[in-house]
């Protein structure tokens, strides 16, 4: 089949069924226009009712002039309570205070003055 | 196809949503209620699909409300038979009396106005073409009616249907030949 006749049935067909479904409609009795009319018309109020109800402070704004801010805030709050995990803890000073007795200090002196006494013995002897 | 592509709704703006709403309300009914088959789900579905386009909708481009607002209907169309399945399948187990469950459709029809000038020829023929519509599969009819009907173009038709623009030109291709075969062979009407 060539494409033009092909074009041509396709272009009979549709007129013809288009022709039909028009009829239909065009005489859809009076009380089935009247209930479509009536569908469209509590859409259009529900729809009106819905939009009032759902309106917010939001609605006044642009949302990036709500946005901008917070997502700032946000960035802000994050880094000032930022804290490196890689940060070297402090030394208690308890642990110089009161782990280490001052008689144990005292003992290591004693051993250091010992030993620089044995190593000037060693140098005199030789 | 006999309406061109100039002829979609893009070249003719309509002024407001309600003057939008309008001008599809009556072909809209009759798409839902192909589906549906019942007047009263037929203008819920109208309803809830108006609706949604007006309160989610509305401040798009108005050429953009048509496929937008097939895409909401035919959405509302599939989840009506989801939850229509899934009542007959609860009714399946509920009415283990042997009760018939089969929905009537007697009532389905639209109602029209008598026009006595109106041949019984034509109307035989007007109805003929309705019965080999219905035959149609789901997607071949909502495409065939989106596509010539509602004059949309293969884009705008793409949309509504939630498909690809070679989706939408397979399927409208099948319906017309389709349509030719059944029109000629159990109407002998001749094309």
């Amino acid at each position: 089949m060539s494409k033009f006749k092909s074009d041509d049935i396709e272009s009979v067909v549709v007129e013809r069924v288009n022709r039909h479904l028009d009829a239909e409609v065009d005489s859809l009795s009076s009380s089935v226009a009247k209930d479509i009319s009536q569908a469209r018309m509590n859409a259009l109020r529900q729809a009106r009712t819905e939009k009032e109800s759902s309106w917010t402070f939001t609605n006044w704004l642009p949302s990036w002039q709500v946005s901008t801010p917070v997502a700032v805030a946000v960035m802000v709050a994050i880094l000032v309570s930022y804290e490196s995990e890689d940060q070297i803890p402090a030394i208690p000073s308890t642990m110089f205070t009161e782990n280490i007795p001052a008689e144990d200090l005292d003992m290591l002196e004693d051993y250091e003055f010992a030993a620089w006494l044995a190593e000037q013995d060693i140098e005199v002897t030789s | 196809m006999s309406r061109s592509e100039s002829d979609s709704i893009t070249d003719k703006v309509p002024i407001s949503i309600e003057a939008f709403l309008q001008d599809v309300e009556k072909k809209a009914y009759r798409i839902a209620l192909f589906s549906v088959r019942e007047h009263a789900e037929a203008l819920d579905l109208l309803q809830d699909a108006m609706v949604k386009l007006v309160t989610k909708y509305a401040d798009k481009k108005p050429n953009e409300w048509k496929p937008l607002f097939y895409r909401i209907l035919q959405n509302r169309i599939t989840d009506w038979h989801r939850q229509q399945k899934v009542k007959s399948f609860i009714g399946f187990f509920t009415n283990s009396d042997g009760e018939d469950t089969t929905e009537d459709y007697s009532h389905a029809a639209p109602h029209y106005d008598e026009l006595p000038d109106q041949s019984m020829e034509t109307s035989q023929q007007q109805q003929a073409v309705m019965d080999v519509l219905k035959t149609l599969p789901a997607k071949q009819q909502q495409c065939f009616l989106l596509r010539s009907w509602e004059g949309m173009s293969v884009a705008e038709t793409a949309l509504a249907m939630g498909c690809s623009e070679g989706s939408v030109k397979t399927h409208f291709f099948r319906a017309v030949t389709k349509l030719r075969a059944l029109l000629e062979e159990q109407h002998d009407v001749k094309i």
